[in-house]
């Protein structure tokens, strides 16, 4: 059994007889349940440890809408847990008070606790969620931007899959896709900034196969999330099939944060991402792997080397112009002039460059129709 | 023939328990190989007296990685890992009797089955 740090009480009466009031998961035995105090006030108790004699539960002062919402998974069962009080108490197994401690959560050892990311029950787990980790996101304070934009990344990724997913099937469902596309938000959390998503459930047969195609689509581009290095990257990328392969790196282009949108990194979780609760970390980097590649794979682009001088630099927009081209040290060019647009990690080269007036090697992926430079690297000569 | 340990109390296992046939997880303490610990039922350790007395004679177990999952994340002081075991008619009858799990099955062992022997941990808590 676990070591208590605490308060050990001489009087627990107020706690009454700890009699299960609602079992809330059972598993030989009741697991986590409400109970009513001495005063008819209600708790959660959960338990964490047992030994041959003694069922160890952490008890808490709880309420009705609490419990509404671990129930319906908007919060989870460590943040139910997490209440102004917390008691430990040891139970008998003739279900007697043996002993009582006043404590606090952080006390506890953290495995002895649920996970952070527990549901009360299996089918509560979301299916998606995202966790946007940005400067200006804290607890209480979240600029709206951030939580439009989240949404937004969401709906234009799964806008994606969900019209490929429409290309293979002969008769698309409609419904589905029109739920898809505006999915159930099951949680909010404001430490950062989380969303949490359920699927919409599929009515028919032709819902269901369209549904499990668009998480396979979603279970594929959420295995590329496992290097920021490019050839582990490309490695990973080659694994998926020809023909669904712009779209899986398409739709999770869109999820990335760029380096330019002050986004550190997105986390996202959930039992499309990770049946065991753990999450995979979308970074800057990552979304410039999946830049290049839908980039290659939208065809009408050239790898090209460039020597030139940086001319004019427009930061809002990331673009500068490249000036002054030498033309025998340059591969794929023929123009005197390039406008480049480059990343926010690039911007004090770019800077620097500018500033002095030396000059650059730049390489990246030349659009065909835009004529615009994507920057992959930006070196001093 | 296979029977049932003489203590079970009458009418256990249940009415509708069929014959065991399926792929089953339970959280276990050990790995890679669970030990007999892991799969002692609330009779055999004399607990939980306050219980139904032919579901204590049985062991709870999961028909889903899913809910086993979920177990082991909800409720740590389980066990960190989760054993498979496909269970065949020699080894007892099943129930699914779940509740809030959709999945959670009573499984009532015969008498003399090892049953860790059925057993094998197959995913650490990470």
């Amino acid at each position: 059994m676990f070591e208590i740090f605490g308060k050990q009480l001489t009087d627990f009466s107020f706690l009454g007889a700890l009699e299960p009031q609602e079992v809330l998961y059972d598993f030989d035995g009741p697991r986590v349940f409400t109970s009513n105090d001495a005063d008819s006030k209600l708790l959660l108790a959960y338990q964490s440890d047992e030994s041959a004699e003694i069922r160890r539960f952490i008890i808490v002062p709880f309420s009705e809408s609490l419990l509404s919402s671990l129930k319906a998974g908007s919060i989870t069962l460590l943040e139910a847990l997490d209440q102004p009080r917390v008691w430990i108490a040891d139970l008998k197994d003739n279900w007697t008070l043996e002993s009582v401690w006043l404590t606090d959560l952080s006390k506890i050892s953290t495995d002895r606790l649920p996970k952070k990311h527990v549901m009360l029950w299996p089918n509560l787990q979301p299916k998606f969620a995202l966790r946007v980790v940005h400067d200006d996101a804290r607890l209480g304070h979240v600029p709206s931007n951030i939580i439009q934009g989240t949404i937004e990344r969401v709906k234009k990724s799964f806008r994606i899959l969900a019209d490929h997913v429409s290309e293979t099937l002969s008769n698309a469902p409609s419904d589905i896709i029109k739920n898809l596309l505006n999915p159930p938000a099951q949680r909010f959390a404001y430490r950062s900034f989380e969303v949490a998503f359920q699927m919409p459930i599929p009515k028919n047969e032709l819902e269901n196969k369209f549904l499990e195609k668009f998480e396979s689509y979603m279970i594929q581009g959420f295995s590329l999330v496992q290097s920021n290095k490019e050839d582990d990257f490309l490695r990973n990328v080659s694994l998926i099939s020809e023909t669904d392969r712009l779209p899986i790196l398409a739709a999770l282009k869109e999820l990335a944060p760029s380096s330019q949108s002050q986004i550190k990194e997105i986390e996202i979780s959930g039992r499309i991402v990770n049946k065991s609760g753990g999450f995979k970390t979308l970074t800057p980097d990552i979304y410039r792997n999946l830049r290049k590649c839908v980039l290659a794979l939208e065809g009408d682009t050239i790898m090209v080397k460039v020597i030139g001088k940086i001319k004019q630099c427009d930061r809002d927009k990331f673009l500068f112009d490249l000036r002054e081209i030498s033309s025998d040290l340059s591969e794929g060019i023929s123009s005197d002039s390039v406008k480049c647009h480059y990343e926010l990690n690039q911007e004090e080269e770019v800077l620097t460059a500018f500033s002095e007036g030396h000059q650059v090697k730049v390489s990246g992926i030349m659009h065909k129709n835009t004529n615009i430079l994507e920057v992959d690297r930006v070196m001093r000569r | 023939m296979s029977s049932f340990p003489s203590n079970f109390p009458a009418g256990c296992p249940f009415e509708g328990a069929v014959p065991a046939d399926q792929v089953v997880y339970r959280v276990v303490r050990n790995s890679p190989k669970p030990s007999s610990s892991d799969f002692l039922t609330h009779e055999e350790t004399d607990r939980c007296k306050r219980g139904d007395p032919c579901l204590r004679c049985g062991l709870s177990v999961f028909l889903t990685f899913d809910d086993a999952y979920h177990q082991r994340d909800a409720l740590p002081f389980l066990g960190d890992y989760i054993a498979k075991g496909t269970l065949c008619s020699e080894h007892g009858k099943t129930l699914l009797t779940n509740g809030k799990q959709p999945s959670h099955t009573t499984w009532w062992v015969y008498e003399g089955v090892k049953r860790e022997d059925i057993f094998e941990s197959i995913d650490e808590r990470n």
